[in-house]
This record gives structure tokens, sequence and C-alpha cells, in this order.
């Protein structure tokens, strides 16, 4: 470990791997579309104590965990590198060296193709001296001006970068792009404090709680939102000024906002960006399911018109129009669930 | 809305000492560098008085030394001795230059007639004094309510000023200085030309104090307390009677809240001038603030025997008859003071206020309009009027008044405090129940609401049943979530260390965000300060401090036996040192505590009285004992008539009461003739030691005697906590949950206990205990989402499904993470309540933001399932 100097930030991060994102175009069930595949990288820093370094780990490893089971993201498209790979070898694939990141993305460069999508996750401390923003690894740091080169050859369709480090803000000037995702925990490197993001953003991976719409798959704009909300309530139950603004950045403008929103300026491409359920995977894969998932795409489409008319009609009247609509929509979940043998979902 | 927060400035900062007085040289020294002028400046009164007639005896034509004789005269309140000779003197050689100065003399008599005349006489004969003349001329006008004019005969000051600025001598600046100082009311800028003028005249003749005084008291006015004590500082350094810097000293402290420092400042000023009727006025009110009425109108009595227009001492003898519940003789009492004037603006004023601070809101609300009704203009009526409307729960129309209050008086910070406090109302809501409202900031409405409104109906009609009393409107209670906000509302200023205040229909309190979990019981406080309102209304609001206390205390303990004041160590330290006051003193303990402590150890005291009696005489002697305050008895007379029993008895009664009740108490907590600790602190120790050393089994045993020894003992390190900590740690959760049933029912601030025995009871399987624990922590933390859902889990497995309801909207109002999965649990939560409509109503709102939410659709078909239909 290398020591650092008073005042200065130690940043914390994620990598990842390749996982089943999918891109949304519309409202129709997310399961009745094909599920491309997503490549995820997660990357555990250093910690600089054995409290931190073993948390990294920790969440590095749930986080892990969540793309494996609750979103069907198969082994050989996580790659995971963390401080002390001895703690779970078997999931562990390297030291968290910069030159293991660059191998990692080299892999997945060549792998993932243009219609595929790759998820980078770094959870650590960052630092941003004399405005050099780094990511504190083992051994020599990862600068942002290294990121953007590892990451340039990348032919994915979509990039998703999540820095749940302190003192992130700064690279996502270095990293936007148009077709990239970029989340930082802070708004600067001068937010240099422990960040929270982490332990929310991974709480996010693993329960259903940041599917804001429960429609079984979750985007980055949705673990963005959830994630932010939750640090921000942290800080205000303990009556603490907030001291990291978490940002996100998908038009590749370099500016990212503190809530973005699927109208824009940015949002767009991140509300488009998810990750299905285990079980709605599965389903969108079943030849059984192709009637009932037509069938309930066309009750979705009603539902959006019966929405767009909303002003138009009584409360009374659109309740009992969307009563209809809905109980269809759940005779029609029900019967798949009966002819595909599914369980129903948590 | 009027953005007062942008303008509103406080022009305190403006009105500021400047060190030029401090540094000021003499250029005239009419009484300097005289003997009589060194007596008098080192208040040796009777020696200036002396030397004053020696020299007047061998040149009786000397006019500058019988000036200062009657000045001198008139400082100590020697009217009459003052007027006899300047009347004489006036008829002498160059008498016209003493005519001022007689004028004020008449003035102190009330002989305001003559001391017209003499003015005027004055300002003919082209006194050298004149200008001072005209400015008495202009004062009498003003007090006898003729603004206008005295406001005209003021403004021409300035022009004096502006003319003759550099030529003018002393006592023309200190006239200039008053002029402005009147002129303020209508222009607040000209307080700083006030103080301009003074602060050259005291540059231009230090040896005067005369007008060092009147800085002092325009700080005072503009509620500047630092720099007023700064200035008068040095005036009682130097001489320690001098009567008028001693009044002075009185307002001051008295403005600070510290009428018996207040007090002692009088005595010294009437020692000195005891024909003063100015400052037996002063006495007067003193004596009120610290309810020694009979006192107080002695003193009221004597002052007017001095002057009989005396507004403030007219006022104290209308107000000891006001707190004795008779109103009649107050309109008697007004009628020699001139109609519409400021002195019967100050009677009516000196009036609100004393009404005000004995928490007859209305009355003080009444006698500020009629304060208005003399001075439309009084900014001082236009606040107590505000703040009194505030109280009693007219919201507009207080912030309307106070609005105006401080547009002409922008030095008053009280009322800018309140007005900045006003001007955060959008963010407050109100939400009603059938006898009260609540006005909560929005962030907690929803969540405090769902508790607060049915404890508040609760009490409501408890304390209804119990008092036979219903009052007249909707109970008004407002949740601060600041504690700065709450103190603004209650006393206008930051800092006050209260929970809740009540003004009888307005309740104030620190909402439950306010403290962190274990340090604030918000169930509790609310009912304690609604008790006060009962209290307040079946009384008149004429009941004594301590009793209300006690039976909002003694309440509290009927509610929820956990709530309220209990017994504590230092309250029985206290009992063994005879340190608590007795019962018929006992407004003192609050009111004027002899320590720090002694308040709250009142608290306790008052409700075991409250217990006393109504164990005695039933609720109904509580009844008849507010009863007697509305009619205007004392604590004495209702001792005799509704108790049967002389205070002095009483307090032995009680007193012995006190020592048999905490017998064992007593014995466990009184240090060893050795001077070795108390049983208990020996007992604790040895816990510590066993603990130390991991004898589990001795630290067990060791713990029950210490319990034994003080069962009420809470907080950290109590018996019973580490009993339970020992026990849940040995696995034997069953004894852990007995301990701490048994704490929190005494401790009322047992959060953490409280969910500590929710959690074991559980996982022993008695939902009652973990479902009562938790209910009992709501009152204390309601802001942990955990809690709701554990106890709405509870509440569902117990079928009590309005309860789970509650706590499923409860989880909502938290803003959840997962909002709607808490939306489809209360959606669930009414469905198994057999609420059809809200099921459906929760449900299809929950579908409509997420139709694919599987559960949600599933509830929505067992709905339809199981439709009558």
């Amino acid at each position: 470990m290398r020591m650092r100097g008073v005042g200065e930030k130690w940043l914390c991060a994620l990598v990842c791997a390749p996982l089943a994102l999918s891109l949304r175009g519309g409202p129709p069930h997310p399961a009745a579309q094909a599920t491309p595949r997503t490549h995820v990288l997660i990357v555990s820093g250093i910690g600089g104590d054995s409290v931190r370094s073993d948390r990294f780990i920790r969440l590095a490893l749930d986080a892990s965990a969540a793309f494996r089971t609750r979103f069907a993201v198969e082994d050989s498209l996580i790659t995971l590198l963390a401080e002390r790979p001895a703690v779970e070898p078997r999931i562990i694939r390297d030291r968290a060296t910069r030159d293991a990141v660059r191998a990692a993305l080299e892999r997945i460069a060549a792998r993932a193709a243009p219609n595929e999508r790759v998820l980078f996750i770094f959870i650590g401390h960052g630092s941003a001296q004399s405005g050099r923003p780094q990511l504190a690894l083992v051994g020599p740091d990862l600068s942002a001006a290294d990121l953007a080169t590892m990451l340039d050859p990348i032919r994915a369709g979509t990039i998703g970068i999540v820095l749940a480090a302190s003192a992130s803000g700064d690279f996502v000037k270095a990293l936007s792009k148009p077709g990239r995702v970029v989340v930082t925990a802070t708004k600067s490197g001068t937010e240099q404090n422990e960040s929270l993001f982490a332990e929310h953003f991974v709480a996010a991976l693993g329960s259903d709680a940041a599917d804001a719409d429960k429609d079984s798959r979750v985007s980055l704009l949705e673990l963005y939102g959830y994630t932010r909300r939750e640090v921000v309530r942290v800080y205000e139950t303990s009556n603490r000024l907030l001291t990291e603004h978490a940002m996100l950045d998908d038009n590749g403008d370099g500016m990212g906002h503190a809530e973005p929103s699927p109208g824009g300026p940015d949002g767009q491409l991140a509300s488009r960006v998810s990750i299905s359920r285990a079980g709605a995977v599965a389903a969108s894969n079943d030849p059984r399911a192709a009637p009932f998932l037509r069938k309930r795409e066309e009750l979705e489409r009603q539902i959006e018109l019966l929405r767009a008319q909303r002003d138009k009609l009584s409360a009374a009247e659109y309740d009992t129009r969307l009563e209809d609509l809905v109980v269809q929509l759940a005779q029609v979940n029900r019967e798949m669930r009966a002819t595909l043998g599914a369980p129903r979902t948590p | 809305m009027k953005m007062c927060s942008m303008h509103r400035v406080l022009l305190v900062a403006l009105l500021a000492f400047a060190p030029m007085s401090a540094c000021a040289q003499r250029d005239t020294a009419a009484a300097g560098g005289s003997e009589a002028g060194n007596a008098l400046r080192a208040g040796r009164y009777d020696e200036a008085l002396a030397a004053f007639e020696r020299r007047l005896a061998t040149t009786p034509n000397d006019v500058a030394t019988a000036r200062q004789q009657l000045r001198t005269l008139l400082l100590l309140g020697r009217i009459k001795d003052g007027v006899t000779l300047g009347e004489r003197y006036v008829q002498q050689p160059g008498g016209a230059a003493l005519l001022t100065t007689l004028g004020r003399l008449q003035r102190a008599q009330g002989r305001d007639a003559d001391a017209q005349a003499t003015f005027e006489r004055a300002i003919a004969a082209r006194a050298p004094d004149s200008l001072r003349a005209r400015l008495e001329l202009a004062v009498l006008q003003y007090d006898q309510g003729k603004i206008a004019p005295a406001m005209a005969a003021f403004d021409r000051f300035i022009d004096v000023f502006n003319e003759r600025a550099s030529s003018l001598g002393a006592e023309e600046l200190f006239a200039v200085g008053v002029a402005c100082r009147y002129l303020g009311r209508t222009d607040p800028q000209l307080f700083r030309d006030a103080l301009k003028a003074l602060d050259r005249a005291v540059a231009r003749d230090s040896a005067d104090d005369e007008a060092s005084l009147e800085v002092a008291a325009l700080f005072l006015e503009k509620y500047n307390f630092a720099d007023a004590k700064r200035t008068l500082d040095p005036i009682l350094a130097r001489n320690q009677r001098h009567p008028r810097a001693l009044a002075l000293m009185a307002r001051l402290r008295r403005a600070e809240g510290a009428p018996g420092e207040a007090l002692g400042f009088v005595t010294k000023a009437l020692d000195v001038a005891p024909g003063n009727a100015d400052l037996r006025a002063l006495e007067a009110s003193v004596l009120l603030d610290l309810e020694r009425l009979d006192e107080a109108r002695l003193a009221a009595t004597q002052a007017l025997g001095v002057d009989s227009t005396q507004a403030t001492a007219r006022a104290a003898l209308a107000a000891v008859r006001l707190l004795r519940a008779d109103s009649s003789g107050i309109a008697a009492l007004r009628q020699g003071l001139p109609p519409n004037s400021p002195d019967e603006g100050a009677y009516f004023n000196a009036l609100a206020e004393i009404a005000g601070r004995n928490r007859l809101y209305r009355e003080a609300a009444g006698f500020a309009r009629r304060a208005l009704a003399a001075d439309s203009m009084d900014a001082h009526a236009l606040a107590l009027l505000g703040n009194n409307l505030l109280r009693i729960g007219d919201i507009a129309q207080g912030r309307a008044r106070l609005e105006q209050a401080f547009k002409i008086d922008p030095y008053d910070l009280w009322t800018k405090n309140t007005l900045d406090l006003l001007d955060t109302a959008p963010q407050y809501e109100e939400v009603s129940g059938e006898h009260v409202t609540l006005v909560v900031e929005r962030k907690d409405a929803a969540l405090v609401a769902l508790y607060a409104l049915p404890l508040a109906e609760r009490a409501f009609r408890e304390l209804a049943a119990r008092y036979s009393y219903q009052p007249p409107g909707r109970l008004r209670i407002e949740l601060y979530r600041s504690h700065a906000d709450f103190s603004v509302r209650t006393v206008g200023l930051a800092g006050l260390d209260a929970l809740g205040v009540s003004f009888g229909p307005v309740v104030a309190l620190l909402a439950p965000a306010a403290r962190p979990a274990g340090e604030y019981n918000w169930g509790s406080t609310l009912w304690h300060e609604l008790t006060h309102s009962f209290t307040l209304g079946v009384s008149q609001h004429r009941v004594p401090r301590w009793l209300s206390e006690g039976l909002s205390v003694h309440e509290e303990h009927r509610a929820e036996p956990a709530w309220g004041s209990d017994v504590t160590a230092p309250f029985v330290q206290a009992l063994h040192a005879n340190r608590l006051v007795p019962v018929s003193r006992m407004n003192d303990g609050f009111m004027r505590p002899a320590y720090p402590q002694q308040i709250i150890f009142s608290y306790y005291q008052a409700s075991l009285v409250c217990e006393m009696i109504e164990k005695e005489h039933g609720v109904d002697g509580l009844r008849r004992m507010l009863a007697g305050y509305a009619a205007g008895k004392t604590t004495d007379d209702i001792f005799r008539s509704v108790l049967g029993v002389e205070p002095k008895e009483f307090d032995e009664r009680f007193a012995r009461f006190l020592r048999e009740r905490f017998k064992g108490e007593l014995a466990a907590l009184t240090p060893g003739l050795a001077g070795e600790g108390s049983q208990l602190e020996r007992a604790l120790e040895r816990v510590r030691e066993l603990r130390q050393r991991g004898d589990v089994r001795e630290a067990i045993a060791e713990l029950n005697r210490a319990k034994a020894l003080f069962p009420a003992y809470v907080g950290a390190g109590a018996p019973a906590g580490q009993l339970a900590e020992l026990y849940e740690q040995s696995g034997d959760k069953a004894s852990a949950v007995r301990e701490l049933k048994e704490l929190v029912a005494i401790d009322e601030d047992a959060y953490a206990e409280n969910i500590k025995l929710a959690a074991l009871a559980r996982s022993l399987g008695d939902t009652a205990t973990a479902l009562a624990a938790l209910d009992r922590a709501m009152y204390m933390h309601p802001h942990q989402a955990r809690d709701h859902v554990d106890l709405a889990a509870l509440s569902e497995a117990r079928r009590d499904f309005e309860k789970a309801i509650r706590e499923r909207r409860a989880v909502l109002a938290l803003d959840p993470a997962d909002s709607l999965e808490a939306h489809y649990a209360l959606a669930a939560a009414f469905f198994a309540a057999g609420k059809r409509a809200d099921a459906r109503r929760e449900v299809l709102r929950l579908l409509d933001r997420a139709p694919h939410f599987e559960k949600a659709q599933e509830l929505l078909l067992k709905l339809r399932e199981s439709s009558p239909e």
C-alpha cells in the first residue's frame, strides 16, 4: 500500500464486466425483447487500511454475485479484480493493477460485439491532485486519461462506467462520449471525503428496490436514481451536510447532471440501458411465451394510449378503463406463468 | 407573499456604541472642579447639597450653583424642596435662567399646567437654556397626546443643529439628541442622529452624566443591551449611588429577564432618592415580575403619592387587581391620564406586558389594542398585540400587527425573528382533526400526523372529561423541527431550553425529528402541553406555574406510566439536603430557582403534590383548586378553602410524605458516614469490578441488589439495562426481555431499549410485547422506516389491520427507497382489513405507475375475484 499525503483524497471505484443489459426503446415489456449480452468488469481498488480494503472487496463480490444470480449474466462475461484475490480466488480473477485493468478491457474489446454492452464499475478511492483525476489501484494509479485510452477500442454499442469513488467527478469530462453512460459519485475532484455511493449502488443491484417501475429490469438511470436518493437520505437523517454530489452524463457533452431524466438532457440513454431479472430473461427466451408476450405488448400499448388520454377523462372513468386493461394484463401474466410453470416474481 | 426576509434589515448594528463618548473632554464645568461638583459626581449628594447651600449663602445670585442644586434635588426625588426653592429663585435677579429647571420639578409633581407656563416663561425671557425649555415643552405636549405639534417642535431641533452645530453647548446638543429620539418614531434612522447629537453632548461636557444616561436609555430602548451596559458601567463605577444610572441598570436587568437583580438596583436607587416617583413605579413593576403583589401595590401607591399622574404606577396598581381577577378600578386608574396620550399608551402597554407575562394573553391583546387607540404609531403596543394574537392563534392578524411594528421599529430583534419565522409558513402544512389542528413542516406532516393527531384527539377527550372543560375553539398545535424556530415562536429569540410551550389555544413543541432518537419523547411533551391548555382554560389562565406544571406531569403519568418526570438520584439527594422548595413557595422553584436544577426537581415535586391531592380529594379537588384560581383566590386561600389545610401545615405534611415515599431511595443514596460512597454507588462499583473480571453470575446478583436499592434508575448504566445486556449475552433472552420491560416501563426516552425489546420478544414469539415496544418507540423517534415495517408486520400477524395500515402509511411518508413496494404493502393491508375501495384505489395508483408490477396485478385480480359482485 502506498501512503498518501494528508489531505489527499482517497477514491473508491468499481469496475465491471459484461451483463445482460438491454436497450429499451419504449413501453413493451422487457421480457418480450431479446436481451443483448453485457460484459461486466468490476474493479475493487486499494482500501488503504484493512477495514476499507475488506469493505471494497465485499462490495465488489456482492456486485458480482448480483450480476451472476439476479441478472443471469454468464460467469464468463464477468471479470472481478481486487486488491487481494486470495479472499475469493474462484471469483476474483486478478489483482487490481493498472495492467490487469488494461488486460481485462482488452479482452472485452476483443469479445464485445457492436450490439452488446459493457459495464465498468470501480469501487474504491479516487483523487484529483494537480487536476489529474486518478483511481487508486495496486501499484500505479489509473488516471482518467489511461482509462479513456483503454476504453476506446471497445466497439460495444453502449458502455456504462460507474465510478463509485471519492473525487471521481473530474472523470466525466475525460470519459464522456456518445454511447457512453458515465456515473460518478461526486461532482468534482474536490469532493474528497470517503463516498457512500458504492454501498448503495451495490445494494441497488442486490434488491428490487431500484426497479422503480417494477418491470423486472433495472436501468442504469434507475440504479443511479436509487443510489443518489439513498446517499442523500443518509446525510439528511444524520444531519450532516452532503459532501458528495453524484452525477450522470450520457449525451457525450462531458457535463454531468445530478438529476438526469428520460427527457434529457442527460438520462435518455441511461433510461434505455437496462438489466433484466433472471426470470424475465428466461421467459423471453421460451418459445411458448411468444403468444402471451404479444398479447401483453398489445395491452401495454393500450395502457399507453389510455395514459395519453388521461386529461380528457374523469378520474373515475380513467380508473375504470385502467382497471379493465390491467386486469387483462394480469390475467395474461397469470396464464403465461401457468403455461411456463414459472414462479411469480417475488 | 411579501419577501420580508429580503428587506427586513435589523437596524441594531447601526445603533451601536460610539467610543467617542468614552474619551470625551469637558469644556464646561458647572459642577466640575468645585467641591460640590466633585461630591456630586461621586454620589455624595448630601455633601454636594451642603456645599451648594454654603455657596448660595454667600453668593445668592450664583445661577449655575442654584441650577445644580435644583437638578440635584430633582434627581434625588426631593421635589417639594426643589419646587419651593425654585419658585423663590426665579423671583430673584437672573432667575429666568432657572425657569426650565423649575418647570421640570413641577412636572415631577404632576403639575403639568404649571410646568407648561414655566417653560413658556423661560422661552419668552430668552433664558440661556431656552432650547432645553423648548424641548421640555415639546415633551410635555407629546406626553399630553398632542403628537403633531410636539413632533413639529422636535423637528425644529434638526434645523437648530444644522445651522449651529459647532456653537451648541452640551445641554443644547442634549436637547437636539432627545428631540431626534422622539422623531425616530416616524423615521427610525433618526435614532442614529439622536446618538450622534448625544455623543457630541457628552464630548462637550463629560462632567455631566445626563447625556451619557440618555445614550444608555436610547440603547436600552433599542434593545442594544450590551452597549447600554457599557455606557452605564463607568458611571456606576464612579458613582454607585447615581439614582438614574441605577434605575437604567434595573430596567436593563429586567429586560434581560433577571427581575431579582433588577430589584437590587432599584432598591439601591431608592435608598438615595426615596421620593422619586419614577423609581417607585419601577420598583412596583419589578415586584410584580417577582409576584410580590402586595409590595408592588404599596410601591405604586407611594409613587402616586409623589406624582399622581405616574402612568407606570397606575398600571402597577391596575395589574395587581388584574392578577387578582378584579377588573374593577382598572378603568378608573386610567382616568387620571391625559386621553390619547403616550402616558395612556404606556399605562395600557404596561398592563399588556404584565398580562402577557402572566399568561393572560387575550387580556394582553386587549390592553395592547387600547394602547394603540391612544397612539396608533406605538410600535411597542403593535408588537405586544401581534405577539399575543399569535399566542392565541390569530396568526394572520398577529403577523399584520408585527409587520406594522417592525416598519416603525426596525431595531426590534424579537419582532424580526418572529416575522422571519412566519415567512416560513409555506413550508408548513395544517392537518385538522375534530378538536385540534396540527401545523407541521411539510416534509414531516404525513408521518407526524399519523401519530400526533390521534394522540392529541385522545388527550383532548380525556382531559376534557377530567377537567369538565371544553376549550372554546380548536386547539392549534405547532411542531418545529428546528429548536431555534421553536424558541423564536415562544420567546422571540433562539436559545430557549425547553421542549414545548402552551399558550392555551396554541401549543408549540419540538417535532419528533428535532432531537436524536433517545433524547426526546414528543408524545409525552404533547400531552404535557395540552394539559396546560386545559388547566389554563379552566382557571381562566390564572393557575400558578407550579400547579400547572405539576398537573401536566401528573397527567403524563396517567396517560402512559413511562411518561413524565420520575424520581432521580439528584432529586433524592436534593431531598436529603433539604434543597427542595416547600409547596407554599413552589412557584419560586419554577420562576426563581435557587440553583439550576431546582426547576427540574420542581416539575416532579409539583406532580407529586398533585398526585397527593388527587389521592386525598379526588379529581374534583383539583378542579376546585383551578376554579379557585379562576375566581382570583390566592394559593393560600385555596389550600384553606379547598384542601381545608393551612399552607404551613400542608408544607409539613408534604415534606413527611416525601421522606416516607422515598425512604428506601434516601437510604440507598445517602453517602456513608466514613466518607465512602452511597450503597448504590458501592453496589455499582462492585458490578463494574465483577464485569471486568468476567464474573457474570455475581455481576447479575449484584445488579439485582442495585436495582432493588433504586428501582427508578434509568439511563446509562442503569441496573436493569446492564442486566438485560448480560442476560442476552448469556443467551437468556426471556430474562433480558423481562429486564427491558421493567426499564421501558419507567423510561420515556428508552428508544434503543424498546427496539431491542421488540427484537428479542419477537424472536421468542412474544408478538404482543414486541408490538407494544415498537408502539412506544413511535412517540420517541418515528423516523426509522425499519421500525414501521416491523410494526406493520407484527400488526398484520396479530390481525390488527388498522395499525398495519397506519404503519404502512408511515413507511410511505418516509419516502422509502422502494416506494412501489411500500404502496403495494399498503394496498395489501387495506385488502386484509376489508377496505376494498381503498385497496382498489391504491393498487390502481400503483399499476398506473407500474403496469408490469406482478404482485400488484395479482392483488387486483384478488380484489376482482373476491368482489361481492
